[in-house]
């Protein structure tokens, strides 16, 4: 398996249309979500020659996972289809935030040969690792409710920012995933020398989560 | 307040590959009508011998970092850690069981 990095305006031809190929098989006709389609092809308004893509290859080349990056400075996905999913707070807008969507990781077709596990973690590894090339410090996704779960598993440092809500009869959230020593170590990726969030004060960090304090809970162990 | 509840045949699979004797398993997700709201979702299972619904393993998931009284985070595994203590001791399970039935799945 290899990983292919770079915005859409730096694709080969060839390259463009297999991502193409791969997003209409798994998001359309596999998964049946309600997407954008031009041309036979699975577009939105977010897609354009700046977007950054990330994915994953199997050895002949056919495309088995996706992702796609977009920094939370311009109109990303959250911000102008699912603000309310944040819970009431404001959607984020920094430089060390950067949206990540359209992320799938499974082959077009049955391939034993290729661990569903590891192709999840070696696509999330990279979508981590590019986006923190690129300055940020978290990740903003709107995922279906057993991605919570499953980054969870994972041992990644991630949270919701606000409560699941249904969209077409199924539940999806907005999620932040940390890209701190607990995510990094757990993809399997160099730290990014800044830390793990849980040694940052919380009056450091950026209000992303509602914090509580209890007398009672912080005197318990 | 109860938000919704599922079952889940993988998750009961998955369950099951650790050795816990379960005989139905799912996930359960709550929301507060406070402002900001507060999430909380976690997993649940029919424990096969006693027929009780028991917490699983996995973990609660949420939006919210617990604090000390200086302001500190607790981090999120102590977070984690402290609400399962508190579920084991709040009443959840009628909720979740009538929200399955409504859903013509036997609890």
């Amino acid at each position: 398996m290899h990983t292919t990095i770079g915005k859409s305006k730096d694709f080969s031809p060839a390259t463009e249309h297999a991502l193409a190929v791969y997003r209409h098989k798994i998001f359309i006709e596999r998964l049946g979500w309600n997407l954008p389609v031009e041309h036979g092809v699975e577009r939105d308004q977010f897609d354009h020659p700046e977007t950054l893509y990330v994915m994953t290859r199997e050895p002949d080349g056919e495309v088995c996972g996706c992702a796609r990056l977009l920094p939370t400075t311009e109109p990303y996905l959250l911000s102008e289809v699912f603000p309310h999913l944040m819970g009431g707070a404001q959607v984020p807008r920094s430089r060390e935030v950067w949206e990540l969507s359209r992320f799938a990781a499974a082959t077009a077709k049955p391939n034993p040969e290729v661990d569903p596990a590891l192709n999840t973690r070696c696509l999330l590894a990279a979508a981590v690792k590019v986006a923190a090339a690129h300055g940020a410090m978290r990740l903003i996704t709107v995922s279906p409710l057993g991605i919570d779960r499953l980054l969870h598993r994972m041992g990644v440092h991630a949270h919701r920012a606000g409560p699941p809500m249904f969209a077409e009869g199924k539940p999806i959230f907005a999620c932040w995933i940390e890209i701190d020593e607990q995510t990094t170590e757990a993809l399997g990726i160099a730290s990014s020398g800044r830390g793990a969030a849980v040694d940052r004060p919380a009056r450091a960090m950026v209000a992303s989560q509602n914090r509580i304090v209890d007398p009672q809970v912080a005197n318990c162990a | 307040m109860h938000f919704f509840s599922e079952s889940d045949d993988a998750f009961l699979l998955e369950l099951q590959s650790q050795t816990i004797t379960a005989s139905s398993a799912g996930f359960s997700e709550w929301v507060s009508d406070t402002c900001p709201p507060i999430s909380l979702g976690w997993g649940w299972f029919i424990h096969e011998d006693s027929d009780r619904m028991m917490l699983a393993p996995d973990g609660v998931r949420s939006n919210v970092m617990l604090i000390d009284v200086q302001g500190y985070d607790l981090g999120p595994h102590k977070t984690v850690s402290l609400f399962s203590a508190w579920l084991s001791g709040f009443e959840w399970q009628t909720a979740v069981c009538t929200a399955l039935n409504d859903h013509a799945t036997p609890c």
